[in-house]
């Protein structure tokens, strides 16, 4: 199901999208941020309501922070330390190749993962970048073109690959210690730990939400096909009996079990969300699990 | 239970388990499909080249539903059905016993090898009946070998002329019943037999020639014989022919005879031979190649006369006209007697008697009224309105008596008495009349003679046909001896009681009949039913071809559980149906995903 998708479907998912934000959230809360003052607990201290420690006073700290109670009970001073609150970053990296839209209902899911994590990231305050990729091409979309829908231009005048091209994430200019949600379904044939590598590099933390559908976990193939491929419209002659079938549902489960080993590895949570029951059962198979997604 | 097949082209159907596997070797045509993980595959084998389209057979669902479908259909095309083997199948084969059929022996044999026991291959006893159609009232066979059916057929002759078939098909209906076969055998094929019978015509239009016909003429001294010979064929026929008389024969003679022709042969009866026979070149049908001939004489009648001497004139010339008539001498008994009635002097006439009503005085009044005859054989036919007669008074005439004749209110004829004593009366004065010049008093007398020559017991040489029921005067007084039929293959006796049936030799050729030392009847018996040995319409048919199917319908009940075969039949080849069509797994999985989408 090639892009673009009508406008009235994708605004459905949009609206379902910023529901399901206030239901759950990105793993935002799982790190100290550094930035600008936000919402969420920074490395530093801070003026934020949460206590985190006492230290004596020394000269040149803010008098306002001495802890007057404890100079009453000991006569020395002593000072209350506050939790610092930035502003996160985030950068949702939205992989647009057509594996992404092959099947109606994988395109929903990814869409629909796509302005989940927009919103989410948007209802935090997060510092939010937005990249939209296809093998080594990729373009910046500003926040403005999600829920207007008008990043479907912008992906469909990015160049065709060919088949099961790998996205060149190590070009993309991610801030330092940002949080990187790859929405991706990783149906490309390189070493997890290079994508992943290229995902955490500077210090950032990687999420990666993998939307699948049945037709490639199980696709039942059996008999001629001719295999049109989603990338370039290749068309390829395959004859498919049990066993290539059997060996097919073997490579594909290996493939990402491999992908599950290396980001356990990188402490990169990775969830396959599949495409056929709802957004909220979808995400509590493997997202929430995982950590990829929290409960907001 | 044995198991019958009705319909065994349904076995054809089993060419549908090699058209399925070969289909099912196919590859199926390429399913177009999207696809995301073609890296995935390229790893394993390629597949299907293009131009090869054949690849090992996969076991699949539709494939054994659809051999389950062809292995039930086949089951349902070949009509299975179910026979007892305690049933009993009667076959009655009618033989038409008309003389051509003398000429198919083989074809017959051949025919009855070839159809009659398919007939009840697969069913349990078959009991066979061989009747002729000429009803005898015994059966040629009747047991359930069908050799000794064959084996009966040795004693078989068939002789007889056309005859009517019907009597003996009612009768091997009869025998056969409502469920049992009857098949009609003959060599002319008739269409709509009736009471169901199937026809098995084993004839073909064979050439023939043969005897016709006989006429023998006896002119003074001399008999000539006259016979006929015809071309039956629709080709020239050159064929010999010798006369044999006794042990001598003549030199053969040639004839040759265009297609349809009939002639005539004929000669003159050797002077010492009372009997002689006409041998033409054996061909394929037998009785009408030999004809026997006897020189004819009628019984010897005794005749004398009494009375007036003024009817002699009428009297001398009947005898002349009258075939061995004698007068009788001294010491013999006259059969028939002329006299006179005198009514002014009256009489009583002899027991068998011709008699003339004589006045001797010359009437002057002519008898005045309408000539009416009565309905009696003996005057049948003859007219009388010629006649003129004077008028005389009459003969007394009792009551019962038998006028044959009325001019008015006047008795002219009268027949009087039964049997052996008859008097034939001519009740007005046959002298003074025009009688003597009327053809029908001439037949009458003729035909009165006749009935006396006829119960006269004596010595008679004729010419007959074969078959032919014939009537001889015999002694059937308590105590007679039994009427004794010789022939050239035996002798036969024949009870006084069941002299009425007496029938001429099936076969051709001289018999005599005789009553212990009393010889009755010199004869010949010849074939003399020219249309038995044309064979112009003869001609192989049968219709026996399609009675087993009928004979296993009738003797067999069909598959009780048909309707649950084509239920299942139904059943798989909608699965099979279903499992084909239904959409590819990932099509499925759109159409759910588009129904669930929003």
């Amino acid at each position: 199901m090639p892009l673009p998708l009508e406008i009235d479907a994708l605004n459905v998912l949009a609206a379902r999208a910023r529901a399901y934000a206030e239901l759950f959230t990105l793993p935002l809360k799982d790190r100290n941020w550094r930035g600008s003052s936000g919402d969420y607990a920074g490395a530093g201290v801070g003026s934020s309501l949460d206590f985190q420690d006492h230290r004596s006073y020394v000269p040149g700290d803010d008098p306002r922070h001495i802890n007057w109670q404890a100079y009453a009970r000991t006569g020395h001073y002593s000072l209350k330390l506050y939790r610092e609150e930035v502003r996160p970053l985030v950068e949702i990296i939205f992989d647009v190749s057509g594996s992404m839209f092959a099947t109606p209902d994988k395109a929903s899911r990814a869409i629909e993962l796509f302005y989940f994590a927009f919103a989410s990231s948007e209802r935090s305050g997060a510092s939010t970048s937005l990249f939209l990729i296809k093998g080594d091409h990729w373009q910046v979309i500003e926040g403005q073109a999600v829920f207007s829908h008008r990043w479907q231009e912008t992906a469909l005048r990015l160049p065709a690959t060919t088949a099961s091209a790998e996205p060149n994430l190590s070009a993309l200019p991610f801030r330092t210690r940002s949080l990187r949600v790859f929405i991706s379904d990783l149906l490309f044939p390189v070493s997890p730990e290079n994508t992943i590598r290229g995902l955490t590099r500077n210090f950032g933390k990687t999420v990666t939400l993998c939307p699948y559908s049945k037709s490639e976990d199980d696709p039942g193939w059996m008999g001629n096909y001719e295999f049109i491929d989603t990338e370039n419209d290749g068309k390829h002659q395959r004859r498919i009996d049990p066993a290539i079938l059997r060996r097919y549902n073997a490579a594909y489960k290996d493939h990402f079990a491999r992908w599950k080993a290396s980001s356990i590895r990188a402490q990169s949570p990775l969830a396959r969300i599949p495409s056929e029951p709802g957004f909220e059962a979808a995400l509590k198979l493997e997202a929430i699990p995982s950590g990829a997604i929290n409960l907001a | 239970m044995p198991f019958i097949i009705s319909n065994p082209l349904g076995l054809l159907a089993l060419l549908g388990i090699p058209v399925v596997l070969f289909i099912h070797f196919l590859q199926r045509e390429s399913r177009r499909l999207p696809v995301s993980t073609l890296f995935l595959l390229d790893h394993l084998q390629r597949q299907s080249v293009k131009g090869d389209r054949f690849d090992r057979l996969r076991q699949s669902l539709p494939l054994w539903l659809q051999l389950l479908g062809v292995v039930i259909l086949t089951w349902l095309l070949i009509q299975p059905r179910w026979t007892s083997s305690r049933s009993v199948h009667r076959v009655v084969i009618v033989l038409d016993s008309s003389a051509s059929m003398s000429a198919f022996r083989k074809e017959l044999d051949l025919g009855l090898r070839e159809k009659i026991p398919p007939l009840s291959a697969s069913l349990g006893t078959t009991e066979y009946s061989l009747i002729p159609t000429t009803l005898s009232g015994e059966n040629l066979y009747r047991g359930t070998s069908f050799e000794g059916m064959m084996a009966s057929l040795q004693q078989w002759s068939p002789s007889a002329g056309s005859h009517s078939i019907e009597q003996s098909l009612r009768v091997g209906r009869s025998l056969a019943g409502i469920g049992g076969t009857l098949i009609f055998v003959t060599d002319h094929p008739q269409s709509a037999l009736p009471f169901g019978a199937a026809l098995l015509s084993v004839g073909n239009p064979i050439e023939n020639a043969g005897f016709a016909g006989l006429m023998v003429e006896t002119v003074g001294e001399e008999t000539t014989w006259r016979a006929t010979l015809r071309n039956f064929s629709d080709k020239a026929l050159a064929r010999r022919w010798v006369l044999a008389s006794g042990n001598q024969r003549t030199e053969p003679r040639y004839v040759d005879l265009a297609p349809g022709e009939t002639r005539t042969l004929q000669g003159k009866f050797p002077k010492a031979a009372d009997r002689l026979s006409l041998i033409l070149e054996p061909d394929r049908f037998p009785l009408d190649d030999e004809i026997f001939v006897v020189r004819p004489v009628p019984k010897l009648i005794l005749v004398s006369r009494t009375g007036a001497s003024n009817t002699e004139p009428v009297v001398a010339s009947l005898l002349k006209s009258l075939e061995n008539v004698r007068q009788s001498e001294a010491g013999e008994t006259p059969d028939l007697v002329f006299a006179t009635y005198n009514p002014l002097q009256p009489s009583e006439p002899p027991p068998t008697s011709v008699v003339f009503l004589n006045q001797e005085q010359v009437p002057r009044q002519f008898f005045k009224g309408l000539i009416v005859a009565a309905n009696d054989p003996i005057i049948e036919d003859l007219d009388w309105q010629g006649l003129i007669a004077r008028s005389t008074p009459s003969i007394p005439i009792e009551d019962g008596e038998r006028v044959l004749l009325w001019q008015g209110d006047r008795p002219m004829i009268l027949l009087r008495g039964k049997g052996s004593n008859a008097q034939l009366v001519f009740n007005f004065d046959v002298v003074h009349s025009n009688a003597s010049r009327l053809p029908a008093f001439v037949i009458l007398i003729h035909r009165f003679i006749h009935r006396i020559r006829e119960r006269k017991v004596g010595l008679e040489l004729t010419n007959s046909e074969l078959r032919q029921t014939i009537v001889v005067a015999h002694d059937s007084s308590p105590g007679a001896p039994p009427l004794t039929l010789k022939t050239a293959s035996g002798r036969l006796e024949i009870p006084i009681a069941r002299s009425a049936q007496l029938q001429t030799p099936e076969s051709p050729g001289f018999f005599q009949i005789s009553q212990g030392e009393t010889p009755l009847l010199n004869s010949s018996a010849n074939f003399a039913d020219p249309r038995e040995a044309d064979f112009s319409q003869a001609a192989a048919r049968s219709e026996v071809e399609s009675l087993p199917a009928e004979i296993s319908k009738l003797q067999s009940t069909a598959d009780p559980a048909w309707q649950l075969w084509i239920g299942i039949l139904a059943v798989a080849l909608l699965l099979s149906w279903y499992v084909l069509g239904r959409p590819d797994p990932e099509e499925r999985n759109n159409v759910l995903s588009r129904k669930s989408e929003f």
